[in-house]
């Protein structure tokens, strides 16, 4: 049996990432979730550099990527990821406050697979996450595994 | 003036020939004083001629007589020699005398009578010499024809006598004639000459007048061409100064045009950098503004799960509370940013099909799983100029609107049309839903002004706000009707030949 994969959360604001991380647990899903708190540390994990150097080989099932975080930002993580050939396979969803006309048609650009707004109602967020999870962890089929 | 000038000169010319007329008259006087003078010559000398051709005649008579006389008595060839050239001498002289008085019937006739008397005088000559040559000296015989030839000599003397005194008195008559014209010529010389004179003098002061009057017309003329000159020179001067400074304005225009070129850039660019800080503004407010609304309702919402229970109503309603605001102002974010994008953004703009539009909010519009009674009126909406996406915004608010303020009635009538006036389409959506107090109509299109309250209608009262703003940056207007629990019309108008702001 083969062996979940991750869901890789890029988020910066701690109460977001709990908020999101229990809107995930609650929507039962088995999957981990990677927490990279800016957009180097999701690259490091990424690119399996620095702290990261020994992860696990595959790659998570999807990347759930804030846009406005400190250092780098969403945009910048996105064009890297699609920038490489093997990254660029994995699904990006833009999982943001923002729906500023000008995020949105820059991460479609750069290759964004999904584009969510997160409401400021709980309700709607947990079922938004909920959506998302159930829908990109299972439903989705994933890019093959690709050899290190 | 040409009639004037046509009399002057009439004048001039009547002048001059009155003028010259005594001249004239007095040539022609002259000169027949002259001729007149060669003739009376002439007729002196003829009258010397006439007077020695009697003369002449006497002579020659007395020549014949003298050689008859003297051949009677000697004899001698000689003598008669004489007598015949005293004879013919004497018929010559008679024949010559008779061409000589042609002129004078007087003359002609006592020429005529000499002739006549002659005759016998000459036969006498010759009955004597005959009488001579045949009897030789005879006394008595040549006696006799001496009486007879005196007798006959007197008429003889007498006619030349009175020819000559005849020819004489003619002359003297014709002398005096001439002496008497003589005295009249310097008389008429002189009144001739002054008359001449007299024109001459008033010609010249007709010319002189005329002169006097051209020279003060010129005098005029000059004056008059003077002014003229002057004012030519003013108004030129005037004109150049006009023009100086009409080129100076432009001058000064096209500074000032450059310097307004130079502002209108500085603003421009003031204006987006300006636009500029609020779309960063507008972008923070995205995503700063919402995150901690989020995690206040998150995690109220989280507290709720984790006290189920064990909380009290009152704290319970006190939580609900703390998440609505939350909620609330996550609304108000999300509107102002809706807001503000109207204003900033540009109005693309294109040909808008307003029923295809209305047909596609109508059906967004609706709340999905709410039941409702509702029965559209659309009528038929021509196609305008302006931006799609806000126009809808537009149609969204207005029926949303009418959608919201009717859900009490059990059947809700929403009408839709439009009509057209000169220069702009004139929009209308009525309902027959709560209606509003037309005390504060002016209030219905401020930010966030609401007549009901939230619990009545929910609403952030940014709609009408935001129908306002787009309708006015496509140079349109915006109002309203209604009545307290009968309904509310709301109106918006759009410029058909568009050239509302671009």
């Amino acid at each position: 049996m083969k062996q979940l994969r991750k869901i890789l959360l890029v988020e910066d604001n701690p109460n977001d990432v709990e908020l999101t991380m229990t809107a995930l647990s609650r929507s039962k899903l088995a999957n981990d979730v990677v927490v990279a708190r800016d957009g180097v540390e999701a690259l490091d994990y990424l690119f399996r550099r620095a702290a990261y150097a020994g992860r696990e080989p595959e790659n998570p099932v999807v990347v759930f990527l804030d846009v406005k975080m400190p250092k780098m930002d969403g945009m910048e993580v996105l064009r890297q990821m699609k920038e490489d050939s093997e990254l660029k396979l994995i699904p990006v969803v833009m999982l943001t406050s923002s729906r500023e006309e000008v995020d949105l048609m820059r991460s479609y650009q750069l290759g964004a697979n999904a584009y969510v707004v997160k409401p400021v109602g709980f309700q709607q967020f947990l079922e938004s996450v909920g959506q998302l999870g159930i829908f990109w962890a299972i439903l989705n089929v994933p890019p093959p595994v690709t050899q290190p | 003036m040409p009639r004037t000038y046509k009399l002057l000169n009439r004048k001039i010319l009547a002048g001059i020939t009155l003028a010259l007329t005594p001249l004239f008259v007095i040539g022609f006087l002259l000169l027949r004083n002259v001729l007149r003078q060669q003739a009376t010559v002439s007729w002196v000398t003829h009258t010397h001629e006439v007077l020695n051709q009697i003369d002449q005649l006497t002579d020659a008579l007395s020549d014949a007589e003298n050689g008859r006389r003297g051949y009677v008595i000697s004899g001698q060839e000689r003598y008669l020699n004489h007598h015949r050239i005293g004879r013919a001498r004497a018929l010559e002289a008679i024949r010559k005398l008779r061409g000589m008085v042609l002129d004078n019937s007087r003359q002609i006739h006592s020429c005529a009578d000499l002739a006549r008397l002659m005759v016998p005088r000459l036969e006498l000559f010759d009955e004597s010499i005959a009488h001579r040559q045949a009897h030789g000296l005879d006394v008595a015989a040549q006696t006799r024809f001496m009486e007879q030839g005196q007798f006959a000599m007197e008429p003889i003397r007498k006619v030349t006598g009175e020819m000559a005194e005849r020819e004489r008195n003619l002359l003297s008559t014709r002398e005096a004639a001439l002496a008497h014209e003589a005295e009249q010529t310097p008389r008429f010389t002189v009144v001739a000459a002054v008359i001449s004179l007299g024109m001459i003098v008033w010609v010249y002061m007709i010319l002189a007048k005329e002169n006097r009057r051209r020279r003060e017309a010129e005098i005029a003329l000059q004056s008059a061409n003077h002014q003229l000159e002057q004012k030519v020179t003013n108004r030129t001067m005037e004109l150049q100064n006009l023009v100086t400074a009409h080129k100076q304005a432009e001058r000064e225009i096209k500074v000032l045009n450059i310097q307004l070129e130079k502002r209108v850039h500085d603003r421009t660019i003031q204006l987006e950098v300006s636009n500029k800080e609020l779309e960063a503004f507008s972008y923070s407010v995205s995503h700063d503004l919402r995150a901690p609304l989020r995690h206040i309702d998150g995690f109220v919402s989280l507290l709720r799960e984790e006290t189920n229970g064990q909380l009290s109503a009152t704290s319970k309603r006190y939580l609900e509370v703390i998440a609505s605001s939350a909620r609330q102002m996550g609304e108000l974010i999300d509107d102002l940013l809706v807001f503000s994008r109207m204003g900033r953004a540009e109005v693309q703009r294109g040909r808008v099909d307003m029923n295809a539009l209305v047909t596609e909010v109508v059906k967004d519009v609706l709340t999905p799983g709410e039941e409702r009674q509702i029965e559209w009126d659309i009528a038929s909406l021509p196609e305008v100029s302006g931006d799609r996406s806000m126009l809808k915004q537009v149609w969204v608010n207005l029926l949303s609107n009418a959608v919201k303020y009717t859900r009490h009635r059990p059947v809700a009538r929403i009408q839709v049309r439009a009509e057209s006036s000169n220069e702009e389409w004139i929009f209308a959506v009525v309902d027959n839903g709560s209606g509003f107090d037309m005390k504060y109509v002016g209030k219905l299109f401020g930010v966030f002004q609401r007549l009901h309250s939230v619990e009545e209608f929910e609403g952030t009262g940014i709609g009408l706000a935001n129908v306002k703003r787009v309708v006015t940056r496509h140079g349109g207007r915006t109002w309203a009707e209604g009545k307290l629990g009968e309904g509310a019309s709301f109106f918006f108008t759009l410029p058909i030949n568009n050239e509302a702001e671009s």
